[in-house]
């Protein structure tokens, strides 16, 4: 082979060599482009999941805002007894503060099991028996229900006392006990609710 | 053109004889693929780059959408379990409406001669918003008992099943209590 042939071979073999590496480079470009397509349609699709998880969010946040606007004013009367004992001390206090004369007390803790079982793990039940002047009495109930919102009177049988202005109450009454961890961050969330509240009516 | 291809065309006698003139097509072939092949490497490397900035930048929306989503997820589940024990706290006061309110409307509601013997009220453990009350006046009739029903409706109280057995000068009344919540405030 002469010398001008082997020059044209040669220049054959690198315009070869030149289409070759340029078509490599379209390739790896429409790869990249491929790659970027894909990407885009995943960040579209990620945005759209995105937006429907905050208009379901915002939906809900509408639909439970009265109910969690009602437990938050309600949760610090439930989180104040997160244990029999608490809640039964209320309950005395409540008794030794109105003076009324106390015939028999008895509490019991009834656990909630299962399904029951959610915010309030279970109910300290009473059941007191005094006897005293009948407006007396019937203030220390109404100073009762007032002081211990959270208590549920279950009974309340009220008959004429032993003496001529006295009534005899048997009173049966169940005390929620709360679930102490949901009370502790539920309080935490609940004042951060009355602080952003407190800002927006700032604002 | 021979200034072009004077290198590998110029006709050498004593070393070999020239191409024919086809031949000639092949170095401006090379010069044409040569300056073809810059520029295009240099679009597509363009292109490439350019994409590969897009993907980055799309994966790096994909990380924001996703890690939005996550946090809306999460706040979404706290608010579920709020909601959750809000429905079971709403249930428990529902069911715990101050008794006192309907003990002093009763004993208010009796007239000069009657007296309560017994008065009792009792919770449904199912629907704790209901409450069955016995009641038992002495010295009483009918127009006693419509008087204290009426003083109960009037702090919104509703009687439902009611039965009433009147002896003589007295009178024995019961009946589930309802809170009548569709009453404006």
């Amino acid at each position: 082979m002469s010398n001008h042939k082997m020059a044209c071979f040669l220049l054959l073999v690198l315009i070869g060599a030149m289409v070759y590496g340029t078509q490599e480079m379209r390739v790896r470009t429409n790869q990249a482009r491929d790659a970027a397509e894909s990407a885009k349609q995943e960040a579209e699709n990620a945005e759209f999941q995105r937006s429907i998880a905050e208009t379901n969010l915002i939906a809900l946040e509408r639909q439970t805002y009265e109910l969690r606007n009602g437990f938050h004013e309600w949760l610090p009367h439930f989180a104040a007894a997160t244990d029999p004992q608490e809640g039964e001390q209320k309950i005395v206090d409540a008794v030794r503060s109105g003076r009324v004369f106390l015939l028999s007390q008895r509490f019991q803790l009834k656990e909630f099991q299962g399904e029951d079982k959610g915010a309030l793990i279970g109910v300290l039940e009473g059941e007191l028996n005094f006897e005293d002047d009948y407006a007396k009495t019937l203030n220390w109930l109404g100073k009762l229900e007032e002081t211990v919102p959270a208590c549920r009177i279950t009974s309340c049988n009220i008959i004429r006392g032993d003496r001529a202005n006295n009534v005899h109450v048997k009173l049966k009454l169940a005390m929620p006990i709360m679930d102490p961890e949901l009370a502790a961050s539920s309080t935490e969330v609940a004042a951060k609710a009355a602080e952003k509240r407190k800002e927006n009516a700032d604002s | 053109m021979d200034f072009i291809v004077q290198d590998i065309k110029t006709d050498r006698p004593n070393i070999s004889g020239g191409l024919p003139n086809f031949y000639r097509l092949i170095p401006i072939g090379f010069y044409a693929v040569s300056l073809l092949a810059i520029f295009a490497n240099l679009y597509f490397y363009s292109s490439l780059r350019s994409h590969q900035m897009d993907e980055r930048k799309w994966q790096a929306e994909i990380s924001r959408a996703m890690a939005e989503q996550t946090g809306i997820m999460e706040k979404q589940g706290r608010i579920t379990e709020e909601a959750h024990a809000a429905e079971r706290i709403a249930d428990w006061v529902e069911g715990s409406r101050p008794v006192q309110p309907i003990t002093v409307t009763i004993a208010r509601s009796m007239m000069a001669n009657a007296t309560i013997a017994e008065l009792n009220m009792d919770r449904n453990p199912a629907m704790p918003a209901h409450l069955f009350v016995t009641l038992k006046i002495n010295h009483a009739g009918t127009e006693q008992l419509e008087s204290t029903l009426d003083d109960l409706l009037a702090i919104d109280y509703q009687t439902y099943s009611a039965q009433q057995v009147k002896a003589e000068n007295a009178i024995d009344f019961q009946a589930t209590l309802i809170w009548n919540k569709a009453t404006p405030q």
